[in-house]
């Protein structure tokens, strides 16, 4: 179903019809390409054509910016309120002044709107950089002509694309690089050649999403088979035709960002979809959503106190959804089509005004105060008794396409603006331990998360979704562990002799078929080139092959309880061992953060993974209970179900943001944004199951 | 001598473009009769329903949002109902011509107004049409901001535009300067005031002083610019001429005509004194509408779409009723692309590609599968329209072999929704093993009961169907 509370406010309007000015400027532009379009008979969509290589991985130095898009106007001065100055409290004396001991402090006179605590928080943390006075030097007082400047950001006043579209323009025509949540594109993204893709948010909305019915899959797959071959009824029909199937496929992409359930309140829906989108890696560069109405022309308090609770609420949702391996790639930024008259009216309201403020969030920004608050006296108000804008709005966009998005800002805007320097360029980080780059994993094959393969005692490897199936050394009877390939094109299989298999694109570097051991093989990992493995024994010796070091081990320590599985760091400089009481052993660069040795199971716990980072680890016991640590997210657990078989293994997600267990019989149990691709739960193998990969 | 006659696919394309999609029955009474009757009998208008303002429309005890509502649905009641939907259609036109959008001025009833003007003159005089919408009615003039455009303060919006989208085309026959004079000529045509929006002119608020436009220099008045391009100015009625039938023919049979078809187009127009039954009839006579460039040549807007769906169907736009057989297109529409009286700019929407992109296609799903559950949410039943009968025959509770076999049924869906004659063989492969498939499950209480439900869904999202 449509929603039909997305009418009402102006907003919407302004953002999507923001040519209408007076002198009919902007409209012109579209003229111009519709004449262009005349002379080209029919061109398909770009990114028909390209939808192939949607859902490109972003690389490990490539930030997102979430944009925020406040409709309506919001009013500044009510949302970082200068007590400072007393002509605050001159102007404002119909009931919209704020004392001092009512707002947030941030700083000495200046305080924060009362329902921003969780913005305050991250304002302590020094997450959160506050641009005062953020204006549009010589734009007006109208929503639609303010709006346009703010979206089109280029001095030609006659184009009639936007700042982030003309960014997307220089990335190619994946579809994906921009989206904004709904279905309408604003200029803000719509570029010369390539604009963002609007995406719906409910799932229930997007066919081709929901496969869980086989009587919908076969009207699924018809769609696709209506584009199986030219319709033979012209271009156009061939390319509705391919647009159904290629939205088919982008549904079934999209389908694990939408498996966190959305909470209520319209901007944190959004941004909890876009925090899902952000986890399931997608290629996603620049993520708008939009929220409103801030046209407050009468009883401010209440009204806009509303929508600080919902940007408050918006950005904890956002923040709580987004898998921690994100974080220091992901910056939030608002922004406003102009900020309030700093006299609030008879109506308790505030009229439409010039410079307001606005905040960029995220853990690479350099947290403070920016920008010079606009002086209050009737001396320096302009003409219309509005603010006068002390930042250039264009300079927080260069800033942000400069520092952030590794653009030239001075292509994009058609003029150079001054570097405000509130963020840090994402991704690198000085912490210790790892340090260097946080590698993301790839998504599986195409970008589809639902795929992972099953090792069973005798060497099967059973392949379910979109993992394939690429062969396993069947009857070996002593399958102990797998790992899969940093790209998962391909994995090894160990036996608990020691005996490696390769697959796929899995080379083999040697194992220890013949050696006599003196405890078998329980664990194996793989370091992160693919180059090379370790290989863990029950009684933790460890053995390392290609470019896997040795960091240690406890093959030495007599062991309260044997070792049951391994994992390495991002860096391939260390690894973890888990023991079947809960305890951790951690080696070179892996860090210990906690472990229940000591602490009474209800049952052993059998496997172990790691976060992206390296700054934490799930374990995970044989009754399905999770511990999680450090960054690592609790998604679920079957702690409290009585199952039927113990869980022997657990796969991540390429996007940590979920996880599988495997029982011993090959059941599935699948939290977070994994998906179920299948399980061995009607046939358990003989020997049962012993380990997973995703 | 005898006109040329239509076939059963020259009829489906007729109806498809000047209405919205005939049924099997009707596309079978027209073929093999003689093509200029039938155009006659689609242009005339005199069965055509009154033109009553919708309920709520214009009641002060009405919220805006639901006589938005109801404005929608009664629009959308005609173009299901009308026994002359090319009425309907040229009123499209106009409404995208004459693009008004409600989030500027905000009075569904103006709007109502202005839309009966596109009723009740737009297959007449395009001068008078124009007249009409320009200043007898203030839609236009308050999306152009003509309400503020006085004397020593001139707004150039409505002036521009009349010449640039309405009339002549972009730097057709006018230069910045009759812009200018022009823009004055139009000072005082606003409306009564703030809180009513009829038309009125002020006279005090009126630049009297000379003004030259097109080269003539006098105390020129608004309304005397369309009388002097539209009439009297030969040069500029050959290029609104030119420039309207371009616009039609690539509204009805596809864009881009070849300069030979342009030509036709304007010497037609002009010679009937721009007279829009005139060229309509004269197009859809014409052998050129019928070839396979005007076949192939259009993607149905999302409107379009909508409306012959509900055509086709039999299911009305309005409110749920206790049986729950009605549809509400305003939900889907906007999601499409296309929400009435919202247009996204004085432009109007554009064509073909403009409509195709993944939201519209999750939209068109949305809406096929709310439609597919109201059509059959009471199983068998005497309200089938058309040739939706055929749903009984694959109803669940028929077992599968006494089903029709998947060729026929393929058939039956195909001209139930209006493309029985072009079917491609894409299509028919996807559906036989859609068919096949949904038989083949199991017992007739798996999933053989979503046959009629995939049939009506994969008939919505089939090519055929989203072409025009």
């Amino acid at each position: 179903m449509a929603d039909l509370e997305r009418w009402g406010p102006d907003y919407h309007g302004l953002a999507h019809a923001p040519d209408r000015s007076a002198a009919g400027l902007s409209r012109r532009r579209f003229l111009q390409l519709s004449a262009l379009g005349v002379g080209t008979t029919m061109v398909l969509p770009s990114w028909m054509a390209d939808m192939a290589a949607a859902a490109t991985p972003l690389g490990p130095a490539e930030g997102v910016l979430v944009v925020v898009m406040m409709g309506g106007g919001n009013d500044g001065l009510d949302t970082v309120v200068p007590h400072g100055d007393s002509n605050y409290y001159r102007l404002r004396s119909h009931g919209t002044a704020w004392q001092p001991g009512e707002t947030l402090a941030l700083a000495p006179g200046v305080g924060l709107h009362p329902d921003l605590p969780g913005i305050k928080a991250r304002w302590d943390a020094g997450d959160v950089a506050v641009v005062r006075g953020v204006g549009n030097p010589g734009g007006n007082l109208s929503h639609f002509d303010s709006m346009a400047s703010w979206m089109r950001a280029h001095p030609n006043a006659s184009t009639n694309t936007g700042w982030l579209g003309r960014y997307l323009d220089g990335l190619g025509a994946d579809p994906l690089r921009g989206v904004t949540i709904g279905t309408s594109i604003p200029l803000h993204l719509v570029g010369a050649a390539t604009r963002a893709t609007g995406l719906p948010e409910s799932i229930n909305d997007a066919f081709g999403a929901n496969r869980a019915d086989r009587w919908r899959n076969l009207e699924i797959d018809a769609v696709s088979a209506f584009a199986a071959q030219s319709t033979g009824l012209g271009p156009w029909a061939d390319s509705l035709a391919r647009s159904g199937r290629e939205t088919v496929a982008l549904g079934a992409q999209l389908g694990p960002a939408y498996s966190t359930s959305l909470p209520n309140g319209e901007l944190a829906r959004q941004l909890t979809l876009a925090a899902g989108l952000v986890n399931a890696n997608l290629g996603i560069r620049v993520l708008n959503v939009s929220y409103g109405d801030f046209d407050h022309h009468d009883d401010l308090r209440a009204r806009h106190a509303e929508r600080m609770s919902e940007f408050d609420a918006g950005v904890s949702a956002f923040f709580a959804t987004l898998n921690p391996s994100w974080s220091e790639r992901v910056t939030l930024m608002t922004f406003s089509e102009f900020g309030r008259r700093p006299a609030d009216n008879d109506s308790g309201g505030t009229d439409h005004g010039t410079a307001s403020s606005l905040f960029v969030i995220g853990s690479k920004v350099r947290g403070g105060l920016y920008g010079q608050q606009p002086g209050m006296r009737d001396a320096d108000l302009d003409n219309d008794d509005c603010l006068r804008t002390t930042v250039d709005f264009r300079s927080v966009y260069a800033t942000l396409l400069d520092r952030w998005l590794d653009a030239d800002s001075h292509q994009i805007l058609g003029a150079s603006y001054e570097d405000l320097a509130f963020v840090d360029p994402p991704g690198a980080t000085a912490a210790g331990g790892g340090g260097g780059a946080t590698p993301i994993p790839p998504a599986v094959g195409n970008g589809s998360t639902v795929g992972y393969r099953l090792l069973d005692r005798s060497g099967q490897v059973h392949s379910f979704g979109t993992a394939s199936d690429l062969g396993s050394p069947d009857g070996i009877g002593d399958a102990a562990a797998m790992a899969p390939t940093p790209n998962r094109g391909g994995y090894w299989v160990a036996s608990a002799s020691g005996s490696v298999y390769a697959y796929g694109n899995a080379p083999f570097h040697g194992g220890l078929g013949g050696v006599a051991l003196n405890a078998p093989i329980v664990g194996m990992a793989a370091t992160p080139s693919g180059g090379g493995y370790w290989l863990l024994g029950r009684d933790g010796g460890i053995f390392s092959f290609g470019d896997a070091t040795f960091h240690g081990s406890t093959g030495s320590m007599a062991l309260n309880a044997p070792v049951v599985s391994m994992a390495a760091t991002p860096t391939g400089g260390g690894y973890w061992f888990v023991a079947s009481d809960g305890g951790i052993f951690a080696f070179g660069d892996a860090r210990f953060h906690g472990s229940m040795g000591g602490s009474a199971l209800n049952s052993p716990v059998v496997a172990m993974a790691p976060t992206a980072s390296g700054q934490g680890y799930w374990l995970v016991a044989a009754d399905g209970g999770v511990f999680a640590y450090g960054d690592a997210a609790f998604h679920g657990s079957t702690g409290s179900m009585r199952l039927n078989r113990p869980v022997v293994a657990v796969a991540v997600t390429p996007t940590g943001a979920g996880y599988w267990f495997v029982a011993d019989d090959g059941g599935i149990f699948a939290f977070g944004d994994a998906g179920f691709a299948g399980s061995l739960g009607g046939s358990p193998p003989a020997g049962g199951v012993v380990g997973m990969s995703c | 001598m005898p006109g040329p006659t239509l076939t059963y696919a020259d009829a489906a394309h007729l109806l498809r473009r000047t209405g919205f999609g005939g049924s099997h029955a009707e596309c079978l009474a027209l073929s093999g009769r003689f093509r200029d009757e039938v155009v006659d009998e689609i242009l005339d208008l005199s069965g055509a329903p009154a033109d009553p303002a919708p309920a709520g429309v214009g009641d002060p005890n009405v919220g805006h949002w639901d006589q938005l509502v109801s404005l929608w649905r009664w629009w959308f009641e005609r173009m299901r109902t009308s026994p002359s939907p090319i009425q309907e259609r040229m009123a499209l036109f106009w409404h995208n011509h004459f693009a008004t959008g409600n989030d500027k001025i905000d009075d569904p009833a103006l709007l109502h107004e202005q839309n009966h003007l596109f009723r009740a003159y737009g297959l007449g005089s395009f001068r008078t049409l124009t007249h009409k919408v320009i200043h007898e009615n203030a839609g236009v003039i308050l999306y152009l901001d003509n309400d503020p455009n006085v004397q020593g303060a001139p707004n150039e919006n409505l002036a521009r535009e009349l010449m640039e989208l309405f009339t002549l085309g972009v730097n057709q026959g006018y230069t910045q300067d009759d812009v200018v004079g022009s823009a004055r000529a139009w000072t005082g045509h606003g409306v009564v005031n703030w809180d009513d929006h009829r038309y009125q002119f002020h006279a005090s608020r009126h630049d009297t002083e000379l003004k030259t436009i097109f080269g003539q220099t006098r105390n020129w008045d608004g309304p005397e610019l369309i009388d002097f391009m539209l009439g009297s100015d030969p040069t500029r009625k050959r290029l609104a001429a030119r420039f309207i039938s371009t616009k039609v023919w690539s509204w009805f049979a596809h864009p881009n005509p070849d300069a030979g078809l342009v030509s036709w187009l304007e010497n037609t127009f002009y010679d009937s004194d721009l007279d829009v039954t005139t060229l309509l009839r004269a197009m859809f006579n014409d052998d050129r509408f019928y070839a396979t460039t005007a076949r192939q040549g259009l993607v149905r807007t999302p409107v379009e779409y909508l409306a012959a769906a509900l055509r086709c169907t039999g299911l009305a736009a309005g409110p749920d009723d206790n049986a729950h057989r009605t549809m509400q297109p305003e939900w889907y529409m906007g999601d499409m692309g296309q929400e009435l009286f919202y247009p996204p700019n004085v432009s109007g929407w554009r064509q073909n590609a403009y409509w195709i992109s993944s939201a519209a296609f999750w939209a068109k799903a949305d809406f096929a599968e709310n439609l597919a559950w109201k059509l059959t949410i009471q199983g068998p039943s005497p309200d089938y329209v058309n040739n939706f009968t055929f749903l009984d025959a694959v109803d669940d509770r028929v077992p599968v072999a006494n089903r029709p076999s998947a060729a026929d049924t393929i058939q039956l869906v195909a001209d139930a929704f209006g493309f029985g004659e072009r079917i491609s063989t894409t299509t028919r492969q996807a559906l036989t093993t859609f068919i096949t498939d949904v038989r083949r499950s199991g017992p007739p209480s798996w999933d053989s009961w979503s046959e009629r439900r995939g049939l009506i869904v994969l008939a919505l999202l089939s090519p055929e169907f989203q072409i025009a």
